[in-house]
């Protein structure tokens, strides 16, 4: 049983934090205030080099993490040079065709925490990138790496060949350094810009999401937090000393996160102060489409990858899905799906659409079912995310005990791991590798703009 | 008002002339029958639903709906599922029918079908009333659901009553409904109790679904598929606790020709499509795979504390049943006997061992049998709701096309590419489903065996032997082991195999597809109408060829 009672709902506070400017007051129930937030793909641009490439400048940090119990764990993670550690290393972003040049530090002076990445050897690799030209430091089995207390800088350079979904990680003792958290999203446009995944594959480039999938033994990185056995600094940790004290075999799992984060605090913006170190939301949002064709919303891009060691079938409600690529490349045709299996290491691109096929928003109303009243059911915990009202955009009152979230009528499913095990915080439910998908009712033309609805995000 | 908006306020029933004149949207559109309406919050069993269709004493629902009979089709469908506890038998975990003292079966939680109800003393009416429905009810778990099958371009209500739980009654734990995978969702009718609504115990709730077709606005694709529905009340553990069933959702192609004209039922998984892809099966089945970590449901049933994070299974089933049950053909209480009519108490104790399996699976009714011909095109609905992986395989036939995933034809954005693949195992993860059509190999008397159901009828009658299992051979078992004095050594079914196994059966080409005498274990068995039942034509039903 665990003993932590502190703070059990973080993200929930970090929602009401981001967005309390933004709720609307409902008579009759207190509006906390929604998921709303931007939590949409946040992209490390890098610098441009005289030579003309794109530069990334990444060191390698230790920092803590918090998981929704008010645990914390201790990780290793890339952070840009002069940045705060964050989890997971920042989401690199170019274009196909630039040449990309990331130079890679471990500067011990940095790491002030009791953990060992100053102490081991460590480097980048980039699954799915052809002709990596690795120099600096010293030869490791996979790529180059920076050896320990050296100081040295490693330069990787490649050219950006193929859009699509990847990740980078570490290249170095991966068993304990990516499951440490070393690891990171690595994007490349088509050509076509920015609003495109792959050539002909067009999205709505404000509702761009980066899930990526982890999952955590809490006493694997206790081990690595206070198992220093004397060695720390001159000799380093050592995988036998680790392993000696953690036997891999019974890994078992107790946190299950995307993006670093576990639900609630997955919905929670990017950047809350709330979670310093943790800064990727993944709340996945969109406008409705409109039944009638008045505005074709363009589908909302998600890209999945799975940096954990377990295989984990993710589930939308609300609707199916459609996979246009895996690993980087463009499947033959489209497939829909209501549930994907992402295997370790593999990314998925995936479009997500909406339909308000039953003109669910308005005034249509729900007269085919007999609806009992809302005071005769069960609203958990007394707090929902429910509007009170079945319709798109609506809001009805709730009984007076009911907390809504609910800031414009809105709808949010679930979007999920379907091992259910995995959508807990250790032994606290709806938690875990969970988080939300927000519709918004469709947008209105506005001053020749279309915009969402007053009150909606 | 636009076509979306005039089908919720219209209700006019069409007769089958009208209905033929107008075009098959502007039809689902103007079709629906609103329901005969009780109060708001009506409580459990009140006459929320007048005008449902519910399965007569099968766990078959919504299906077999007089679609010939255009004067009297309802096009809302509508079933009743209730939630309530009890407890199901696994090896060595059995009810105790054979030796009551040894009596040890799993705590379960989970939704169960209303048998019709139809009484003398009310008119020949359903019979709704709520103390009938605990009383007869309340503590009956079924695992898995029932199947329920609803047909593509047509309304569809499920009522969900929660009659509470009897083991234990301290738990004030609502339900929901999930319908797993269904596309244009509502929040309201989405069952996640965090994100809308939950029913409480002794009260109803109806959702409705509508199935849509391709052809309506915002489509890709039609509604036809294979999906499965769940409580997401606290969905780790009332999932695990056995609240699963699977639900499809038949073709537009199988009931209606273009014109929108009702035709003699074609056999078909999907609608015709562009990519030619062949969905036409001769029989089809439905496969629920699950695991069990019997811990958990001692826990609960203790009152006592589970660390889900803990979770590891320790039986795997099919349709709710660990091997050898899974053989164990369709259970159909028997409407006819007093003490179930009352109570839904067991019959009589039964004698032989097969009569004993039987009534173990009193409360899983499921089987996962399949019975085929030579040369039949098998469908297999097989879904997950499981936490595991699945690696599924059919041992011995090395002709199976899988042509759907997740309730969607393996055709391409625009319909016109053929995805299909042949292939002789099926990866299934959690909350995943496959279609695959297996083609049954040819009849060899040399290495067929006897049909002891058959036997047991004083028929003669033989067939091959095949599995479909995991390919996971440390699932292939039963908490650790297999004991073959279980009590439920059943119709030869192996006594060295456990777990996630079912049995595929395939008699010659040339069985009467009339035959329907063989009825195991009369007392049980008396209406055998499986849940896999597909034979409307050849009057078969599933697991008695």
């Amino acid at each position: 049983m665990k003993l932590q009672l502190r703070s059990k709902f973080t993200g929930l506070l970090a929602v009401a934090v981001a967005t309390s400017g933004l709720a609307a007051g409902l008579s009759g129930s207190t509006t906390a205030g929604a998921a709303s937030g931007n939590t949409t793909m946040i992209c490390a641009n890098g610098t441009l080099a005289p030579d003309g490439a794109t530069e990334f400048a990444l060191e390698a940090r230790d920092g803590y993490i918090a998981v929704p119990d008010g645990d914390r764990i201790y990780t290793w993670s890339y952070s840009e040079v002069g940045a705060a550690f964050q989890f997971p290393g920042p989401t690199l972003c170019v274009d196909e065709g630039e040449t990309v040049r990331v130079t890679f530090t471990n500067p011990a002076h940095l790491n002030t925490l009791v953990g060992g990445i100053p102490a081991d050897n460590t480097s980048i690799i980039f699954p799915g990138q052809s002709g990596v030209v690795a120099t600096g430091g010293v030869a490791g089995l996979m790529t180059q790496e920076v050896e320990a207390n050296s100081g040295d800088t490693v330069t990787y350079q490649f050219v950006a060949s193929a859009p699509g979904t990847y990740m980078y990680q570490s290249g170095t003792d991966q068993a304990v350094q990516v499951q440490m958290g070393m690891f990171g999203g690595f994007i490349v446009y088509p050509t076509a810009g920015r609003n495109f995944a792959y050539p002909g594959k067009e999205f709505d480039p404000e509702n761009e999401y980066l899930l990526l999938f982890h999952e955590f033994d809490p006493e694997f990185h206790a081990h690595i937090e206070h198992d220093s056995g004397g060695t720390i600094g001159a000799t380093g940790l050592s995988d036998a000393v680790v392993l000696a004290n953690y036997n891999p075999l019974e890994r078992h799992n107790r946190y299950w996160t995307i993006n670093g984060r576990s639900f609630p605090d997955t919905i929670a913006e990017n950047n809350t102060p709330v979670l310093p170190s943790q800064p990727y939301g993944s709340l996945v949002q969109i406008n409705a489409d409109d039944p009638n064709d008045a505005y074709n919303q363009l589908p909302s891009l998600v890209r999945y990858g799975n940096a954990g060691l377990d295989n984990h079938a993710f589930h939308p409600h609300g609707n199916h899905l459609v996979l246009i690529a895996q690993d980087g490349r463009l499947l033959p045709d489209e497939i829909e799906s209501y549930t994907k299996t992402v295997a370790a290491g593999q990314t998925f691109d995936i479009l997500a659409a909406w339909h308000d096929v039953e003109a669910w928003q308005g005034s249509t109303e729900l007269t085919v079912v007999n609806f009992p009243a809302l005071k005769n059911l069960t609203y958990k915990d007394g707090v929902t995310w429910y509007s009170g009202s079945p319709n798109l955009g609506q809001q009805q009152q709730l009984p007076s005990s009911v907390l809504t979230y609910s800031a414009c009528g809105e709808y949010y499913f679930p979007w999920h791991s379907h091992a259910l095990n995995e959508v807990q915080n250790f032994d606290a439910g709806f938690g875990g590798m969970l988080t939300l998908w927000r519709v918004d009712p469709p947008k209105v033309l506005e001053n020749g703009n279309w915009v969402s609805p007053a009150g909606c995000r | 008002m636009n076509e979306t908006n005039s089908r919720k306020g219209q209700g006019a029933a069409m007769t089958s002339e009208q209905r033929n004149q107008v075009g098959r949207r502007t039809f689902l559109r103007r079709g629906a029958v609103v329901t005969a309406a009780a109060g708001a919050g009506t409580v459990v069993g009140g006459t929320l639903m007048a005008n449902s269709v519910a399965g007569r004493g099968a766990p078959v629902l919504g299906q077999a709906l007089p679609l010939s009979d255009a004067i009297d089709y309802i096009t809302l469908q509508s079933v009743r599922i209730m939630a309530t506890d009890g407890f199901i038998s696994l090896p060595k975990r059995r009810h105790g029918v054979a030796n009551p003292a040894s009596a040890n079966p799993v705590y379960a939680i989970g939704f169960r079908a209303v048998d019709d109800l139809r009484t003398e003393a009310n008119g020949g009416e359903l019979d709704w009333n709520p103390g009938r429905l605990i009383e007869k009810y309340k503590g009956k778990v079924m695992h898995t659901a029932p199947t329920i099958v609803a047909i593509e371009g047509e309304e569809m209500a499920v009522v969900l009553t929660n009659l509470g739980l009897v083991d234990r009654a301290d738990l004030s734990d609502s339900h929901t409904l999930h319908w797993h995978g269904f596309r244009n969702a509502t929040a309201v009718f989405d069952g996640v109790p965090e994100l809308s609504i939950s029913v409480p115990s002794g009260r109803d709730l109806p959702y409705f679904f509508d199935l849509k077709t391709a052809d309506e606005p915002g489509q890709s694709k039609g509604s036809a598929g294979t999906y499965m529905y769940h409580c997401h009340f606290e969905d780790t553990e009332h999932v695990q606790m056995g609240m699963t069933g699977v639900v499809f959702v038949e073709p537009r192609d199988m009931w209606f020709d273009a014109l929108g004209n009702n035709i003699a039922r074609r056999k078909v998984a999907y609608n015709d499509n562009p990519a030619g892809i062949d969905s036409s099966f001769d029989r089809e089945f439905a496969f629920l795979m699950n695991e069990i970590d019997t811990h958990p449901h001692d826990s609960l049933h203790a009152i006592q504390e589970f660390v889900w994070s803990d979770y590891k299974a320790n039986y795997w089933t099919i349709n709710g049943r660990s091997y050898p049950d899974t053989v164990i053909p369709q259970i159909t209480p028997q409407e006819s006997a007093a003490a179930y009519q009352e109570t839904l108490a067991m019959p009589a104790v039964p004698t032989t061992a097969d009569e004993i399996a039987e009534a173990e699976m009193y409360y899983q009714q499921n089987t996962s049998l399949i019975q085929c011909r030579a040369g039949d095109r098998v469908l297999l609905r097989i879904a997950s709701l499981g936490y595991e992986i699945h690696s599924i395989e059919v041992a011995g036939i090395n002709d199976m096309t899988v042509i759907a995933h997740d309730a969607s034809l393996l055709m391409g954005k625009n319909g016109s590419s053929d995805m299909t693949y042949r292939a002789r195992r099926i990866e299934l993860g959690p909350g995943e489903a496959r279609d695959a059509i297996i083609n049954a190999p040819a009849y060899d008397d040399a290495s067929a065996e006897d049909d002891e159901l058959a036997t047991r009828q004083g028929l003669t009658r033989r067939f091959n032997r095949y599995l479909l299992k995991s390919r996971r051979h440390d699932r292939m078992h039963n908490n650790g082991s297999i004991d073959p004095l279980d009590g439920v050594s059943y119709a030869g079914a192996s006594d060295t195999y456990g777990g996630m196994v079912t049995e595929i059966w395939v008699y010659p080409a040339d069985t009467d597809p009339e035959v329907t005498g063989l009825t195991p274990a009369q007392h049980l068995l008396p209406d055998q109408i499986s849940v896999n039942e597909t034979f409307p034509t050849l009057v078969v039903p599933n697991g008695h060829v």
